[in-house]
Protein backbone atom coordinates (compact mmCIF):
# COMPACT_ATOMS: atom_id res chain seq x y z
CA UNK A 1 0.00 0.00 0.00
CA UNK A 2 1.49 3.67 -0.94
CA UNK A 3 2.69 5.08 2.37
CA UNK A 4 4.57 7.89 3.61
CA UNK A 5 6.16 7.96 6.94
CA UNK A 6 3.88 9.84 9.77
CA UNK A 7 3.88 13.34 9.06
CA UNK A 8 3.96 14.59 12.83
CA UNK A 9 6.33 12.68 13.52
CA UNK A 10 8.81 13.02 10.29
CA UNK A 11 7.65 16.22 8.95
CA UNK A 12 8.47 19.82 9.42
CA UNK A 13 7.09 21.74 12.46
CA UNK A 14 4.78 23.57 10.83
CA UNK A 15 2.12 20.23 10.15
CA UNK A 16 1.27 20.23 13.75
CA UNK A 17 -0.26 23.71 13.57
CA UNK A 18 -1.87 22.85 10.50
CA UNK A 19 -3.23 19.99 11.93
CA UNK A 20 -4.69 21.99 14.49
CA UNK A 21 -6.50 24.34 12.34
CA UNK A 22 -7.79 21.12 10.32
CA UNK A 23 -9.12 20.01 13.55
CA UNK A 24 -11.11 23.28 14.11
CA UNK A 25 -12.74 22.95 10.49
CA UNK A 26 -13.20 19.19 10.31
CA UNK A 27 -13.06 18.07 14.12
CA UNK A 28 -10.65 16.06 13.65
CA UNK A 29 -7.65 14.86 10.93
CA UNK A 30 -9.00 12.87 8.49
CA UNK A 31 -6.63 10.27 7.32
CA UNK A 32 -7.21 12.06 4.20
CA UNK A 33 -5.65 15.60 5.16
CA UNK A 34 -3.26 13.54 7.26
CA UNK A 35 -2.03 12.13 4.22
CA UNK A 36 -0.86 15.91 3.01
CA UNK A 37 0.99 16.71 5.98
CA UNK A 38 4.48 16.34 4.43
CA UNK A 39 3.86 19.83 2.51
CA UNK A 40 1.50 21.75 5.82
CA UNK A 41 1.26 24.99 3.69
CA UNK A 42 -0.15 22.60 0.94
CA UNK A 43 -2.68 21.00 3.19
CA UNK A 44 -3.70 24.51 4.37
CA UNK A 45 -4.60 25.40 1.18
CA UNK A 46 -6.61 22.01 0.02
CA UNK A 47 -7.85 22.04 3.71
CA UNK A 48 -8.99 25.83 2.57
CA UNK A 49 -10.91 25.26 -0.15
CA UNK A 50 -12.71 21.85 1.46
CA UNK A 51 -13.71 24.23 4.51
CA UNK A 52 -15.64 26.39 1.77
CA UNK A 53 -16.91 23.47 0.28
CA UNK A 54 -18.13 22.21 3.54
CA UNK A 55 -19.37 24.85 4.98
CA UNK A 56 -19.37 28.16 3.06
CA UNK A 57 -21.57 27.18 0.20
CA UNK A 58 -25.31 28.67 -0.90
CA UNK A 59 -26.49 24.83 -0.76
CA UNK A 60 -28.36 23.22 2.15
CA UNK A 61 -26.92 20.41 3.62
CA UNK A 62 -28.92 17.58 1.91
CA UNK A 63 -27.91 19.09 -1.69
CA UNK A 64 -24.27 19.52 -0.36
CA UNK A 65 -24.37 15.39 0.49
CA UNK A 66 -25.96 14.57 -2.79
CA UNK A 67 -23.11 16.03 -4.73
CA UNK A 68 -20.68 14.94 -2.54
CA UNK A 69 -22.11 10.80 -2.39
CA UNK A 70 -22.26 11.09 -6.22
CA UNK A 71 -18.75 12.01 -6.40
CA UNK A 72 -17.77 9.73 -4.19
CA UNK A 73 -20.60 6.77 -4.70
CA UNK A 74 -17.77 4.35 -6.14
CA UNK A 75 -15.34 4.84 -3.14
CA UNK A 76 -15.74 3.62 -0.03
CA UNK A 77 -13.56 6.00 2.23
CA UNK A 78 -15.91 8.38 0.57
CA UNK A 79 -19.02 7.19 1.06
CA UNK A 80 -17.92 5.66 4.48
CA UNK A 81 -17.80 9.20 5.28
CA UNK A 82 -20.59 11.01 3.33
CA UNK A 83 -23.44 8.65 3.34
CA UNK A 84 -24.25 8.88 7.31
CA UNK A 85 -24.26 12.82 6.49
CA UNK A 86 -26.20 12.06 3.86
CA UNK A 87 -28.79 10.16 5.57
CA UNK A 88 -28.51 12.80 8.71
CA UNK A 89 -29.77 15.80 6.20
CA UNK A 90 -32.39 13.43 5.33
CA UNK A 91 -32.21 10.94 2.64
CA UNK A 92 -33.17 7.68 3.42
CA UNK A 93 -31.49 4.14 3.24
CA UNK A 94 -33.32 3.14 -0.27
CA UNK A 95 -32.35 7.13 -1.94
CA UNK A 96 -28.82 6.45 -0.79
CA UNK A 97 -28.79 2.42 -2.29
CA UNK A 98 -30.40 4.27 -5.63
CA UNK A 99 -27.90 6.83 -5.36
CA UNK A 100 -24.84 4.23 -5.13
CA UNK A 101 -25.98 2.22 -8.19
CA UNK A 102 -25.45 5.67 -10.49
CA UNK A 103 -29.32 6.44 -10.12
CA UNK A 104 -31.14 9.98 -8.91
CA UNK A 105 -33.28 9.14 -5.96
CA UNK A 106 -36.51 8.70 -6.31
CA UNK A 107 -38.40 10.97 -3.94
CA UNK A 108 -36.49 13.69 -4.27
CA UNK A 109 -38.06 17.47 -5.44
CA UNK A 110 -37.19 18.87 -8.25
CA UNK A 111 -34.60 20.79 -7.37
CA UNK A 112 -33.00 18.20 -5.59
CA UNK A 113 -33.07 16.19 -8.66
CA UNK A 114 -32.08 18.58 -11.02
CA UNK A 115 -29.29 19.04 -9.24
CA UNK A 116 -28.64 14.83 -8.88
CA UNK A 117 -28.65 15.04 -12.93
CA UNK A 118 -26.20 17.32 -12.98
CA UNK A 119 -23.64 16.07 -10.46
CA UNK A 120 -23.96 12.51 -12.04
CA UNK A 121 -22.89 14.40 -15.54
CA UNK A 122 -20.02 16.15 -13.93
CA UNK A 123 -18.42 12.72 -12.90
CA UNK A 124 -18.34 11.33 -16.07
CA UNK A 125 -15.83 13.95 -16.82
CA UNK A 126 -17.43 14.23 -20.28
CA UNK A 127 -19.42 16.96 -20.08
CA UNK A 128 -23.04 17.79 -18.95
CA UNK A 129 -25.76 16.96 -20.93
CA UNK A 130 -27.48 20.56 -22.37
CA UNK A 131 -30.85 19.44 -20.79
CA UNK A 132 -29.32 19.04 -17.58
CA UNK A 133 -27.35 22.29 -17.05
CA UNK A 134 -30.86 23.93 -18.53
CA UNK A 135 -32.80 22.32 -15.13
CA UNK A 136 -29.83 23.25 -13.23
CA UNK A 137 -30.50 27.24 -14.26
CA UNK A 138 -34.01 26.95 -13.49
CA UNK A 139 -33.70 25.92 -10.18
CA UNK A 140 -30.63 27.46 -9.00
CA UNK A 141 -28.38 31.05 -8.76
CA UNK A 142 -25.16 31.31 -10.90
CA UNK A 143 -23.67 31.21 -7.36
CA UNK A 144 -25.54 28.01 -6.28
CA UNK A 145 -24.52 26.61 -9.74
CA UNK A 146 -20.79 27.59 -9.15
CA UNK A 147 -20.91 26.11 -6.16
CA UNK A 148 -22.05 22.55 -7.04
CA UNK A 149 -19.80 22.90 -9.63
CA UNK A 150 -16.90 23.74 -7.21
CA UNK A 151 -17.90 20.93 -4.74
CA UNK A 152 -17.86 18.79 -7.19
CA UNK A 153 -14.92 19.34 -8.46
CA UNK A 154 -13.24 19.64 -5.06
CA UNK A 155 -14.11 15.91 -4.19
CA UNK A 156 -13.20 14.61 -7.30
CA UNK A 157 -9.45 15.86 -6.03
CA UNK A 158 -10.24 14.47 -2.62
CA UNK A 159 -10.95 10.92 -4.49
CA UNK A 160 -8.14 11.32 -6.42
CA UNK A 161 -6.06 11.13 -3.47
CA UNK A 162 -8.03 8.47 -1.60
CA UNK A 163 -7.40 6.31 -4.33
CA UNK A 164 -3.52 7.12 -5.15
CA UNK A 165 -2.64 6.91 -1.69
CA UNK A 166 -5.23 3.88 -0.86
CA UNK A 167 -6.09 5.64 2.14
CA UNK A 168 -7.60 3.39 5.34
CA UNK A 169 -11.28 4.26 6.51
CA UNK A 170 -11.09 5.56 10.11
CA UNK A 171 -12.99 3.34 12.46
CA UNK A 172 -16.53 3.82 13.13
CA UNK A 173 -16.50 5.66 16.03
CA UNK A 174 -14.18 8.72 14.99
CA UNK A 175 -16.83 8.80 12.11
CA UNK A 176 -19.67 9.15 14.13
CA UNK A 177 -17.99 11.91 15.77
CA UNK A 178 -17.87 13.75 12.27
CA UNK A 179 -21.32 12.53 11.61
CA UNK A 180 -22.29 14.56 15.28
CA UNK A 181 -19.58 17.76 14.30
CA UNK A 182 -21.11 18.22 10.89
CA UNK A 183 -24.16 19.02 13.04
CA UNK A 184 -22.94 21.68 15.14
CA UNK A 185 -23.55 25.24 14.86
CA UNK A 186 -21.32 27.53 13.23
CA UNK A 187 -20.47 31.08 12.60
CA UNK A 188 -20.29 32.85 9.71
CA UNK A 189 -16.70 31.86 8.80
CA UNK A 190 -18.30 28.21 8.86
CA UNK A 191 -16.05 27.64 12.59
CA UNK A 192 -17.73 25.48 15.31
CA UNK A 193 -16.62 27.47 18.74
CA UNK A 194 -15.42 25.03 20.67
CA UNK A 195 -12.76 23.46 19.35
CA UNK A 196 -11.77 19.89 20.81
CA UNK A 197 -8.29 19.96 22.91
CA UNK A 198 -8.27 16.05 21.25
CA UNK A 199 -5.20 14.76 19.92
CA UNK A 200 -4.28 15.63 16.46
CA UNK B 1 -19.43 29.28 -20.90
CA UNK B 2 -22.54 28.12 -19.03
CA UNK B 3 -23.08 30.45 -17.03
CA UNK B 4 -23.04 34.25 -17.56
CA UNK B 5 -20.03 36.06 -16.93
CA UNK B 6 -19.96 37.83 -12.91
CA UNK B 7 -19.33 41.33 -13.12
CA UNK B 8 -16.25 42.30 -10.86
CA UNK B 9 -17.30 46.10 -10.63
CA UNK B 10 -20.65 44.72 -8.72
CA UNK B 11 -18.54 42.38 -5.66
CA UNK B 12 -15.45 44.42 -4.27
CA UNK B 13 -15.07 40.53 -2.89
CA UNK B 14 -15.25 39.54 -6.56
CA UNK B 15 -12.80 42.28 -7.73
CA UNK B 16 -10.61 40.98 -4.76
CA UNK B 17 -10.38 37.44 -5.65
CA UNK B 18 -9.65 38.94 -9.25
CA UNK B 19 -7.20 40.81 -8.16
CA UNK B 20 -4.80 38.59 -6.11
CA UNK B 21 -5.36 35.97 -9.54
CA UNK B 22 -4.04 38.22 -11.37
CA UNK B 23 -1.03 39.54 -8.66
CA UNK B 24 0.49 36.16 -9.51
CA UNK B 25 -0.51 35.25 -12.72
CA UNK B 26 -0.37 38.49 -14.78
CA UNK B 27 -4.21 38.50 -16.58
CA UNK B 28 -7.72 36.52 -15.26
CA UNK B 29 -8.13 33.66 -17.32
CA UNK B 30 -11.25 32.10 -17.94
CA UNK B 31 -11.38 29.42 -16.12
CA UNK B 32 -10.97 31.69 -12.59
CA UNK B 33 -13.86 33.71 -14.29
CA UNK B 34 -15.78 30.40 -14.35
CA UNK B 35 -16.08 30.31 -10.29
CA UNK B 36 -16.48 34.33 -10.28
CA UNK B 37 -20.47 33.86 -9.38
CA UNK B 38 -18.53 32.58 -5.88
CA UNK B 39 -16.37 34.89 -4.52
CA UNK B 40 -14.68 32.84 -1.43
CA UNK B 41 -14.67 29.68 -3.42
CA UNK B 42 -12.76 31.55 -5.69
CA UNK B 43 -10.64 32.72 -3.69
CA UNK B 44 -9.75 29.23 -2.04
CA UNK B 45 -9.01 28.14 -5.85
CA UNK B 46 -6.58 31.21 -6.19
CA UNK B 47 -4.81 30.32 -2.96
CA UNK B 48 -4.16 26.39 -3.67
CA UNK B 49 -3.53 27.28 -7.51
CA UNK B 50 -0.84 29.90 -6.34
CA UNK B 51 0.66 27.02 -4.08
CA UNK B 52 0.71 24.73 -7.14
CA UNK B 53 2.58 26.97 -9.15
CA UNK B 54 5.15 28.79 -6.84
CA UNK B 55 5.08 26.80 -3.46
CA UNK B 56 6.01 23.80 -4.05
CA UNK B 57 9.10 21.66 -3.45
CA UNK B 58 8.99 20.70 -7.49
CA UNK B 59 11.42 21.92 -10.28
CA UNK B 60 9.55 24.11 -13.37
CA UNK B 61 9.78 20.69 -15.18
CA UNK B 62 8.57 18.36 -12.85
CA UNK B 63 5.44 20.92 -11.78
CA UNK B 64 4.74 20.93 -16.08
CA UNK B 65 5.11 17.10 -16.35
CA UNK B 66 2.28 16.86 -13.59
CA UNK B 67 0.16 18.73 -14.84
CA UNK B 68 0.25 17.68 -18.36
CA UNK B 69 -0.03 14.72 -17.65
CA UNK B 70 -3.21 15.43 -15.23
CA UNK B 71 -4.64 17.72 -17.88
CA UNK B 72 -4.11 15.80 -21.13
CA UNK B 73 -7.01 15.71 -22.94
CA UNK B 74 -8.56 18.63 -22.07
CA UNK B 75 -8.24 21.36 -24.46
CA UNK B 76 -7.84 24.25 -22.07
CA UNK B 77 -5.25 22.85 -19.85
CA UNK B 78 -3.38 21.92 -22.48
CA UNK B 79 -3.73 25.07 -24.43
CA UNK B 80 -2.23 26.80 -21.40
CA UNK B 81 0.00 24.20 -20.45
CA UNK B 82 2.10 23.13 -23.26
CA UNK B 83 3.90 26.64 -23.92
CA UNK B 84 4.96 26.11 -19.68
CA UNK B 85 6.31 22.38 -20.62
CA UNK B 86 7.75 24.01 -23.40
CA UNK B 87 9.52 26.90 -21.77
CA UNK B 88 10.54 24.07 -18.68
CA UNK B 89 12.92 22.39 -21.25
CA UNK B 90 10.03 20.07 -22.70
CA UNK B 91 10.74 19.18 -26.96
CA UNK B 92 7.97 18.84 -29.49
CA UNK B 93 8.57 14.84 -29.07
CA UNK B 94 8.34 14.84 -25.20
CA UNK B 95 5.13 16.83 -25.42
CA UNK B 96 3.45 14.54 -28.13
CA UNK B 97 4.30 11.72 -25.92
CA UNK B 98 2.70 13.00 -22.74
CA UNK B 99 -0.52 14.20 -24.89
CA UNK B 100 -1.33 10.19 -26.10
CA UNK B 101 -0.22 9.28 -22.12
CA UNK B 102 3.29 8.01 -22.93
CA UNK B 103 6.31 8.36 -20.60
CA UNK B 104 8.09 10.63 -22.79
CA UNK B 105 12.31 9.50 -23.72
CA UNK B 106 14.95 11.27 -22.58
CA UNK B 107 14.28 12.50 -19.48
CA UNK B 108 15.79 11.79 -16.70
CA UNK B 109 14.84 9.04 -13.93
CA UNK B 110 13.42 10.71 -11.29
CA UNK B 111 11.16 12.81 -14.04
CA UNK B 112 10.61 9.19 -15.27
CA UNK B 113 9.24 8.30 -12.09
CA UNK B 114 6.95 11.06 -12.20
CA UNK B 115 5.44 10.35 -15.17
CA UNK B 116 4.88 6.79 -14.43
CA UNK B 117 3.59 7.59 -11.45
CA UNK B 118 0.91 10.26 -11.97
CA UNK B 119 -0.06 8.37 -15.12
CA UNK B 120 -1.28 5.99 -12.72
CA UNK B 121 -2.57 8.66 -9.79
CA UNK B 122 -4.71 10.30 -12.89
CA UNK B 123 -6.27 7.27 -14.14
CA UNK B 124 -8.21 7.27 -10.54
CA UNK B 125 -7.30 2.94 -10.92
CA UNK B 126 -4.81 2.81 -8.17
CA UNK B 127 -0.77 3.07 -8.44
CA UNK B 128 0.90 0.24 -8.53
CA UNK B 129 3.18 -0.73 -5.76
CA UNK B 130 6.36 -0.43 -8.02
CA UNK B 131 5.59 2.61 -9.42
CA UNK B 132 5.12 4.29 -5.31
CA UNK B 133 8.07 2.37 -4.62
CA UNK B 134 10.12 3.83 -7.57
CA UNK B 135 9.16 7.04 -6.67
CA UNK B 136 9.87 6.75 -2.82
CA UNK B 137 13.36 6.02 -3.79
CA UNK B 138 13.74 9.28 -5.59
CA UNK B 139 11.66 11.59 -4.34
CA UNK B 140 11.14 13.00 -0.32
CA UNK B 141 7.76 12.91 1.33
CA UNK B 142 7.11 16.29 0.45
CA UNK B 143 7.88 16.22 -3.24
CA UNK B 144 5.92 13.40 -3.33
CA UNK B 145 2.89 15.42 -1.46
CA UNK B 146 3.26 18.21 -3.73
CA UNK B 147 2.34 15.56 -6.76
CA UNK B 148 -0.68 14.56 -5.18
CA UNK B 149 -1.76 18.18 -4.54
CA UNK B 150 -0.88 19.47 -7.81
CA UNK B 151 -2.47 16.56 -9.41
CA UNK B 152 -5.59 16.41 -7.16
CA UNK B 153 -5.40 20.53 -7.90
CA UNK B 154 -5.38 20.10 -11.67
CA UNK B 155 -8.04 17.54 -12.07
CA UNK B 156 -10.48 19.25 -9.90
CA UNK B 157 -9.77 22.47 -12.06
CA UNK B 158 -10.15 20.15 -15.54
CA UNK B 159 -13.39 18.70 -14.72
CA UNK B 160 -14.55 22.28 -13.91
CA UNK B 161 -13.54 23.25 -17.08
CA UNK B 162 -15.46 20.10 -18.84
CA UNK B 163 -18.55 20.62 -16.92
CA UNK B 164 -18.57 24.56 -17.31
CA UNK B 165 -17.74 24.30 -20.96
CA UNK B 166 -14.92 26.52 -20.16
CA UNK B 167 -13.39 27.86 -23.41
CA UNK B 168 -9.47 28.34 -23.68
CA UNK B 169 -8.42 31.81 -23.70
CA UNK B 170 -7.39 33.60 -26.56
CA UNK B 171 -4.03 33.01 -27.39
CA UNK B 172 -2.55 36.65 -26.96
CA UNK B 173 -4.52 36.33 -23.14
CA UNK B 174 -2.07 32.53 -22.71
CA UNK B 175 0.74 34.10 -23.94
CA UNK B 176 0.78 37.01 -21.76
CA UNK B 177 -0.01 34.49 -19.01
CA UNK B 178 3.60 32.55 -20.40
CA UNK B 179 5.47 35.17 -20.17
CA UNK B 180 4.12 36.56 -16.99
CA UNK B 181 5.01 32.90 -15.33
CA UNK B 182 8.65 33.14 -16.46
CA UNK B 183 9.37 36.69 -16.02
CA UNK B 184 7.23 37.72 -12.81
CA UNK B 185 5.39 35.19 -11.02
CA UNK B 186 7.93 33.37 -9.64
CA UNK B 187 8.12 33.38 -5.95
CA UNK B 188 4.79 34.34 -5.13
CA UNK B 189 2.70 32.33 -3.05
Amino acid sequence: MPQLPDALEHGPPETREVFRKVAASRGFVSNLLRSLGHAPEGLNRFMSLGHYARYGTELTEMQRELVVCIIGRNIAYAWAHHAPMAIQAGLSESQMAELKSGRTPSGLAETERALCDFAFGFSTLKGVPAEAWAALKRHFTPRQCTDIALLAAYFLAAGSLIIGMELETEPPEVLAQEVAWQAKPRDASGQVQSVPNKAI
Amino acid sequence: MRLPEADPAQSPELEAAYAAFRDTRGVVSNVMKSFGHAPAGLSAIVELGSYCRFGSDLTELQKELVILITGRGVAYAWHHHEPLGRQAGLTEAQLEALCVGRVPEGLSEVDTAICDYVLAYSSLKGVPEPVFARLTALLAPRQITDINIISGYYLCIASSVIAMEVRPDPTPVRDAATGFHQNAGRGRT
